[in-house]
């Protein structure tokens, strides 16, 4: 019987065909013909090519001569089809080339065609650069305006107010044209009560009116600039459209809400947001070329440079950054798209580098300088801190992410600017007393506090006491920080948290090596007139630890790492620390904060590092299910544009298969909601013809009878998508997980025997996921 | 477009007035403390040399000084320092001014917007008043390049433009109040 009615259609072409060629012109029939071809050969199309070809004869191929704008773009909140937009590329690229020979013009134009990722990038980076000089020389004046001022030159933070001021004593920090706040009021350094109440109020009303400034501005101007902004990034990475959340608000309220933020004193950083800063950069941008603006699947590939750009400003660490795009953010990685992601972090550093923000020819200011040797019995208190790393990581993200659904779904949720109030307070009034969380990261790391081994003394355990309470509070006030709605990252903060603990251990160690000189474990540690250990490099290690227990990174942590301290020698050091830290956290838990926040806000979001190792079926998962009414399908050429209508009505699906009739339910194709929408609406309005009873084609060709009297049919083969990716219902579930993660695929359409029976969302697959690991299904929210 | 030729001339004022006050190039040598005290602190030598090659310990130190110890040098580490202060003077100025006008415009967005709002008839007045401000002062450029237009043509057109602006300012405003809706209401994105 279906080869009947296949037998029937083909007739039925073929009697058109006949038709065609009795009526029309020659050009008529060679267009046909050549499109005929065009489609055997190429079974993705273009539109505009389409409409090329059709051009000149009389309305035959289509209504839609000029596709309406907004066809072929995404609604927000829904997933791209990888798939399609990268065959659309390709064909605009062919037709391009094609024209090469015809003109100088063209040739310009493919020139520049090929060139523009290029200057793209460049501009991405050169702009991030640009960005985050500001926010550096920004942020470091803000910080201490919270201390002070420099009165004759108000610009200069206090460092550079005391730029070139002998006799500063290295403890003190401070020089006469620096004004601390107490000293402005008149109170002299004589009364030390007076003058440190003054400085510890004038400290936490500083903090609070940044704090305050930064969470109205984000909540008027740009509510999507709060958070971290990695967990967005990799899901709109992954393919997934959040529309304004990379837009020009977002970047100026992100720039400046970060500066007051990260001055404000909270536990938090600024390089998560820097990398959402340059993503938007990299949006924005890529409107300038029609290349990447107009087509999603390739603006991710300048999205993912420009996320190495943010990272590679970030930490001063261009391969750190492209690593970490590679390893953490992107998904879509081709080995373009890392050279891209090398032009752009190296465009971006050498802007920052050329600011020079923090007058040390750095590209940060916690650079550090070691040159100390470290020895093999060394490896047992860094993989102590590894293991610290780890577990610190592992309650971090189940401490976070349990306030952060407590928020969610309590009352505390209903009052976000009392909320960053309170911890802005708290955070200030407990972190002034301490000077190890008094200064924004300044006193961690650094390699010039201890330059001799000397017994332990009344200093050291004072400093001692101060990095555990310290330690302590930044651990909690940390957990309670990440989620508030302003910018903030992750990445200081946990750093910091490691840079303390590791300290602790290696002057514990320098304590021990020093007092037991000639055990034979210490024995060639201990140099005369040189230090046993280095405390400073337990620090970087506690960090590069705890940020690797916490991101659950390694590769592009060890080097974002070493590019910071600019030593190779350390590289064993840190491997072993990351290691060890992402070893013990996975025990506790495989998702990394980044996953686990994605997870909580239910983005659309497939892991690509997870294995699906379950034996469901495809018509395990397809919908419509057994009890589910049949699918909602469009038939080739029968339905009027009202019926069509309607059905847009009653549903809400994305998509409509496209089948060849109701009997044989042979599948056509498949179109999109948006599309068919914009393209009905217009023809509408654009054409006086089409009323309510046209019937619809997707069809090539038109049977000519029906057009006499009736009213006139709408066409519209160009937005039907001929090649849709079909599995039968028998497909194991891993082939169809793994087809959606390496294709990109937005959905698949079930077939049994060569008919239509269902289809599979990215959604269905990540509730199918989410089911069978005894989850809330319904918490995947968006399409 | 105001806007930006003032912050351009900003910067062009900022430039023109650096100061020599501030050096931008150091020397800098931090070294353990002359005197032996319980605890280590460190003094901190400083010069202005334009050439890194000379930021040496026994360039920047006094002879005295390093006399007093043997081996004074060695203890210390010497830095060669370069900053640039108009930038950092510009950035701040840039920032602050930013700051500013976004605080600003927020309180005209908090306090003033929701007063016109409720009587959109003052609104309308206000707003034709600051019209013809724009008009006059755009009015000179507009006449050189287009003497023959008529006034009234001139002002049809800043009357489309600003209902283009309240247009899109609207637009803007909508897609806020959504994503606030999302992220403070439904708590559906960044928890």
């Amino acid at each position: 019987m279906e080869t009947d009615t296949l037998i029937e259609d083909m007739a039925s072409v073929q009697a058109h065909y006949r038709a065609v060629s009795a009526n029309g012109t020659v050009s008529e029939r060679s267009s046909t013909d050549e499109e005929m071809l065009d489609i055997a050969t190429d079974t993705r199309f273009e539109y505009t090519d389409l409409a090329d070809k059709s051009h000149g004869s009389t309305n035959l191929m289509d209504t839609l001569d000029d596709l309406p704008p907004g066809i072929g773009q995404y609604d927000d909140f829904h997933t791209i089809d990888w798939l399609r937009d990268i065959s659309r590329d390709r064909i605009r690229h062919r037709q391009i080339s094609k024209r090469k020979q015809d003109s100088c013009f063209a040739k310009v134009k493919v020139a520049h065609d090929a060139w523009s990722g290029w200057v793209c990038v460049l501009l991405v980076g050169c702009a991030t650069g640009a960005f985050a000089a500001v926010i550096d020389v920004g942020t470091s004046w803000m910080s201490d305006l919270k201390e002070g001022i420099c009165l004759e030159q108000f610009w200069f933070n206090r460092e550079q107010c005391c730029w070139a001021v002998n006799d500063t004593t290295f403890d003190q920090n401070a020089c006469s044209q620096w004004y601390s706040w107490s000293h402005l009021f008149g109170v002299s350094e004589s009364s030390v009560f007076g003058s440190y109440m003054i400085k510890y109020i004038m400290y936490v009303l500083w903090a609070m009116v940044f704090a305050t400034l930064a969470v109205m501005l984000v909540r008027v101007f740009a509510p999507y600039a709060c958070g971290s902004g990695i967990p967005e990034i990799k899901t709109i990475l992954s393919g997934f459209i959040i529309r304004g959340y990379l837009g020009k608000w977002t970047l100026i309220i992100k720039s400046v809400c970060m500066m007051l933020a990260v001055s404000a004193g909270l536990s938090l950083g600024k390089e998560g947001p820097l990398v959402h800063v340059a993503s938007c950069c990299g949006n924005i941008f890529s409107y300038l070329f029609p290349k990447y603006g107009k087509n999603e699947a390739k603006k991710r590939e300048i999205l993912s440079a420009a996320a190495a750009a943010g990272v590679s400003v970030a930490f001063g660490a261009p391969i750190g950054g492209v690593l970490f795009s590679l390893e953490e953010v992107s998904y879509y990685f081709p080995l373009k798209t890392l050279w891209r992601s090398f032009f752009c972090a190296l465009a971006a550093a050498f802007v920052l580098r050329s600011f020079n923000p923090f007058g040390n020819d750095h590209l940060v200011m916690f650079y550090v300088d070691y040159r100390n040797a470290w020895y093999l019995v060394e490896l047992i208190p860094f993989i102590v801190l590894g293991v610290f790393g780890g577990i610190w990581g592992a309650v971090f993200i189940k401490g976070n992410i349990r306030w952060c659904r407590y928020r969610k779904s309590s009352n505390l949720g209903k009052f976000p600017i009392t909320e960053v109030l309170v911890v802005t307070a708290v955070t200030a009034i407990l972190a002034f007393p301490n000077p190890y969380t008094s200064d924004y990261q300044r006193n961690l790391t650094d390699a010039t506090t201890d330059f001799t081994s000397a017994n332990i003394d009344s200093g050291v355990t004072r400093a001692m006491w101060q990095l555990a309470l310290a330690l302590v509070f930044k651990m909690v006030i940390t957990v309670f920080t990440f989620g508030i709605k302003v910018p903030a990252g992750l990445f200081i903060p946990s750093m910091a948290i490691g840079a303390i603990a590791g300290r602790m251990i290696g002057i514990g160690m320098e304590q021990l090596a020093y007092s037991h000189r000639e055990h034979y474990l210490f024995k060639e540690m201990c140099h005369s007139g040189h230090t046993c250990v280095t405390p400073g490099l337990y620090a970087m290690v506690g960090a590069c630890a705890t940020l690797g227990g916490v991101t659950k990174m390694t590769v592009s942590l060890v080097v974002i790492m070493f590019e910071l301290t600019g030593g190779l020698q350390y590289i064993v050091p840190l491997m072993a620390a990351a290691m060890t830290a992402k070893w013990i956290g996975d025990a506790f838990d495989k998702e990394g904060i980044y996953d686990a926040h994605i997870k909580l806000n239910g983005y659309p979001f497939l892991d690509s590092k997870e294995e699906f190792t379950h034996t469901t079926i495809a018509a395990d998962v397809m919908r419509p299910k057994r009890t589910e009414p049949p699918l909602c399908v469009l038939t080739q050429d029968s339905m009027t544009v009202e019926q069509i209508e309607a059905i847009m009505r009653e549903t809400d699906h994305n998509g409509f298969p496209v089948i060849v009739s109701a009997e044989s339910q042979y599948l056509v194709g498949f179109v999109l909601r948006r599309d068919l929408s914009i393209a009905i609406s217009s023809a509408r309005t654009n054409h006086d013809g089409i009323v309510s009873n046209s019937v619809v084609y997707f069809t090539n060709h038109v049977p000519v009878n029906t057009v006499v009297g009736g009213p006139e049919p709408l066409k519209l083969r160009k937005i039907l998508d001929m090649a849709p990716v079909t599995i039968t219902d028998q497909t194991p579930m891993e082939t169809v997980v793994e087809m959606f993660r390496k294709l990109g695929l937005r959905q698949t359409l079930v077939t049994h025997n060569g008919r239509l029976l269902g289809i599979i969302t990215k959604k269905d697959i990540l509730r199918h996921i989410a089911q069978l690991k005894n989850q809330d299904p319904d918490s995947i929210l968006f399409n | 477009m105001i806007k930006y030729l003032f912050t351009v001339g900003l910067i062009f004022v900022l430039l023109e007035c650096v100061q020599g006050q501030y050096e931008d190039v150091r020397c800098k040598c931090v070294c353990p403390s002359v005197k032996v005290h319980n605890t280590t602190s460190h003094k901190v030598f400083l010069k202005t040399f334009s050439d890194p090659d000379l930021c040496r310990c026994s360039m920047v130190v006094d002879k005295a000084v390093q006399e007093t110890e043997y081996n004074f040098c060695n203890k210390c580490e010497c830095k060669w320092n370069r900053r640039n202060t108009t930038t950092i003077k510009v950035v701040v100025i840039l920032i602050i001014c930013v700051v500013s006008l976004l605080v600003l415009y927020m309180l005209f967005l908090l306090c003033l917007d929701p007063l016109m709002a409720r009587r959109p008839k003052t609104y309308i007045e206000q707003h034709n008043e600051e019209v013809n401000l724009d008009t006059q002062s755009i009015q000179p450029g507009g006449m050189l390049e287009d003497t023959t237009r008529p006034r009234g043509a001139i002002m049809m057109r800043v009357k489309h433009e600003v209902s283009r602006v309240r247009g899109e300012q609207q637009k803007w405003k909508g897609t806020v109040q959504e994503q606030r809706r999302h992220i403070y209401d439904r708590h559906t994105m960044l928890n």
